[in-house]
C-alpha cells in the first residue's frame, strides 16, 4: 500500500455520495418511527402496571433505551390487537374475497386496476432458471391506494385509525397494524439478474403475471464459503398470519428442513439446490414469529440447528 | 401531509446520501448500511418534534454511530458488516475495483473505534473536540486514535503525493 495525502484521503472517504433515498425506505422509516413513538408511550403505561403486579422482568427491559432486541417482545405484548374490530367484521361481511388470515387480521384482494401509489418502478431484472411459487401472499396497506379503489367506509375507516394513531408530526400511511391488509400478489423465489450480472436468489412478487423485485438476501457474504446459515423472515406487516421465511447456507447436503415458530409449531420447508449451485436455499410459509430452523441431510442427521438471534430495528438482524 | 412531516421528508432526502455513505464506511456492507441509515431515520422521526428545532443531522448521525456500536456489541452468530471489513484484505487492493470498495478495504485495517473517529473527523468534518464530545472520549484520545489510524493508512498531512497513491 502506498501513501496518500490527508486531502486525497478525505476526498476518497466522501466518494460521490449520490445515493438517493428510496421512497419505500422513507415510508417504512416514518411508519416504524411513528410506531416507535406510540409504543414507547404505551410501554410506559404497561410497565408501570406490571411493576405493581410484581412481574416487571418481562416488560421493563423494553424500556432500556438501548434498542435491544428484547423490546420487540414488549412491543408485541403492548400493542397487539385481540379479536376482530367492527370494521374488520364488516370487511369480512361486505368485501368480496375478504378472508380472515389470523385471529386479529383480515385481508382483502387488491381491487382490479387499483394502483399502489407508493409503488415505484424498480430496475429491470431477468429471472434465470426456475421460478418457485411459495404460495405466500404479499400484503400491503389500504391507504397505499387511491380512495376510489375501495368502498368509502373501508378506506375512511382505515384512514381514521391511522389518523388517530398519528400526531402533529404525521401519521402512518399504508399500515397493516390495525389488522386489515390488501393482498397485492403472491411471493415467489428465483435467481434474479440485474443488467446481465450474475444472478442471485431473491424474493419476487407476482401480481397478475407481472413480476416485481421485492427483496434480496441481506448480507454481502450470504452463501459465501465458510459462512453459516442465515435466515430472512419476510413481511413484518403480516403479523400472525403465515409469512415467508427463507434460509440459505453454503452446503448442498441439506435434503430436509424444518421451520419452527415461537409457539413450537413445526413447518416442513422446501429445499432447492438449483438457485445457488453448491448451496441450499430453504423456505416455508410460517405462521407467527419464526424462532428456529433445523436442517437435515439425507441420512437424517442434523446439518444445522439454528435459533434466530435477537433483532432490533432492522439492524444486524436476520429479519428484513 | 402535515408541515412537520414534509419538513422531515426534506431532511431525510437531503441527509440520506451522507448517512448511507458513512454507514457504508463504518460497516463495509451495502445492505447493512442501508438498514442502518434507515433505522437512524426511523429513530429521528420518532423524536422529530424535539430534534427538528436543533441540528437534526447531528442527532441522526449520532444515532447511526451508536446503532453501529450496539450492532458490534451484540454480534453473535454472524460477522456481518464488521465481519465484511474484517475479511477484507487491505493488501489485496484490486485495481479494477471501484473507489468505494477500495476505501472500505483500507478502512478494514482499522479498529472499530479508529474507524469511527476517522469517519467523524474526515467524513463529517467534525473538529477533534466535537468528535470527542460525540463519542464521549477525551480530546487527547481522539488525537492519538486519529494519528494511529492515519499512520496505519499511510495518510500524511503534507507529504508529497506519490504517483497514483494507493490506487
Amino acid at each position: 500500500m502506498k501513501q496518500t495525502t490527508l486531502e486525497r484521503f478525505a476526498e476518497d472517504l466522501k466518494g460521490d455520495a449520490a445515493e438517493r433515498l428510496d421512497p419505500r425506505r422513507l415510508a417504512e422509516a416514518k411508519s416504524r418511527g411513528a410506531r416507535r413513538r406510540r409504543t414507547r408511550a404505551a410501554l410506559v403505561v404497561v410497565a408501570a402496571t406490571i411493576v405493581v403486579g410484581g412481574a416487571a422482568a418481562l416488560l421493563v427491559p423494553g424500556l432500556d433505551g438501548g434498542g435491544s432486541g428484547r423490546d420487540t417482545v414488549a412491543r408485541d405484548v403492548a400493542t397487539r390487537p385481540t379479536g376482530l374490530s367492527e370494521l374488520q367484521e364488516r370487511v369480512l361481511r361486505d368485501v368480496p374475497g375478504a378472508e380472515r388470515i389470523s385471529p386479529w387480521q383480515v385481508a382483502v384482494p387488491e381491487p382490479l386496476g387499483a394502483v399502489d401509489g407508493m409503488e415505484i418502478p424498480g430496475d429491470e431484472f431477468e429471472v434465470q432458471g426456475e421460478t418457485f411459487t411459495t404460495g405466500v401472499p404479499s400484503y400491503t396497506g389500504v391507504t397505499m391506494y387511491d380512495r376510489a379503489a375501495f368502498p368509502g367506509w373501508l378506506y375512511d375507516g382505515v384512514l381514521a385509525i391511522e389518523t388517530a394513531a398519528g400526531d402533529e408530526d404525521g401519521q402512518p400511511v399504508g399500515s397493516t397494524d390495525m389488522g386489515i391488509a390488501v393482498v397485492n400478489g403472491t411471493l415467489e423465489l428465483a435467481c434474479v439478474s440485474f443488467q446481465g450480472a450474475d444472478c442471485v436468489p431473491a424474493v419476487i412478487r407476482n401480481e397478475d403475471g407481472q413480476q416485481h423485485y421485492e427483496w434480496g438476501f441481506g448480507t454481502d457474504d450470504f452463501l459465501d464459503p465458510g459462512t453459516g446459515l442465515e435466515v430472512f423472515a419476510g413481511d413484518a406487516g403480516s403479523g400472525d398470519a403465515p409469512s415467508l421465511a427463507v434460509a440459505g447456507l453454503p452446503d448442498d447436503s441439506v435434503t430436509r428442513v424444518e421451520f419452527v415458530n415461537t409457539a413450537g409449531t413445526v413447518v416442513e420447508g422446501t429445499v432447492d439446490h438449483t438457485m445457488a449451485p453448491g448451496s441450499s436455499i430453504l423456505w416455508a410459509s410460517v405462521p407467527g414469529a419464526l424462532a428456529r430452523v433445523i436442517t437435515y441431510d439425507s441420512r437424517g442427521s442434523v446439518v444445522d440447528d439454528h435459533s434466530l438471534r435477537d433483532c432490533a430495528g432492522g439492524v444486524d438482524c436476520e429479519v428484513r | 401531509m402535515a408541515g412537520r412531516d414534509r419538513e422531515f421528508d426534506d431532511f431525510a432526502h437531503a441527509a440520506w446520501p451522507k448517512l448511507h455513505r458513512s454507514a457504508y464506511l463504518l460497516t463495509g456492507d451495502h445492505h447493512l448500511a442501508e438498514d442502518l441509515a434507515q433505522t437512524a431515520l426511523e429513530r429521528t422521526y420518532a423524536k422529530w418534534r424535539t430534534v427538528r428545532s436543533g441540528d437534526a443531522l447531528a442527532y441522526c448521525r449520532r444515532v447511526l454511530v451508536n446503532l453501529n456500536v450496539d450492532r458490534i456489541r451484540r454480534r453473535r452468530f454472524f460477522e456481518v458488516g464488521g465481519g465484511a471489513l474484517a475479511h477484507a484484505d487491505p493488501g489485496a487492493a484490486d485495481p479494477g475495483a471501484d473507489d468505494r470498495d477500495q476505501i472500505v478495504r483500507l478502512l478494514a485495517q482499522l479498529t472499530e473505534r479508529e474507524r469511527r473517529v476517522v469517519v467523524l473527523r474526515h467524513y463529517y468534518d467534525l473538529s477533534e473536540a466535537n468528535v470527542a464530545r460525540e463519542l464521549g472520549i477525551a480530546p487527547g484520545t481522539v488525537k492519538s486514535t486519529l494519528a494511529r489510524a492515519l499512520a496505519k493508512l499511510r495518510v500524511f498531512g503534507d507529504a508529497p503525493v506519490e504517483e497514483e497513491m494507493y490506487r
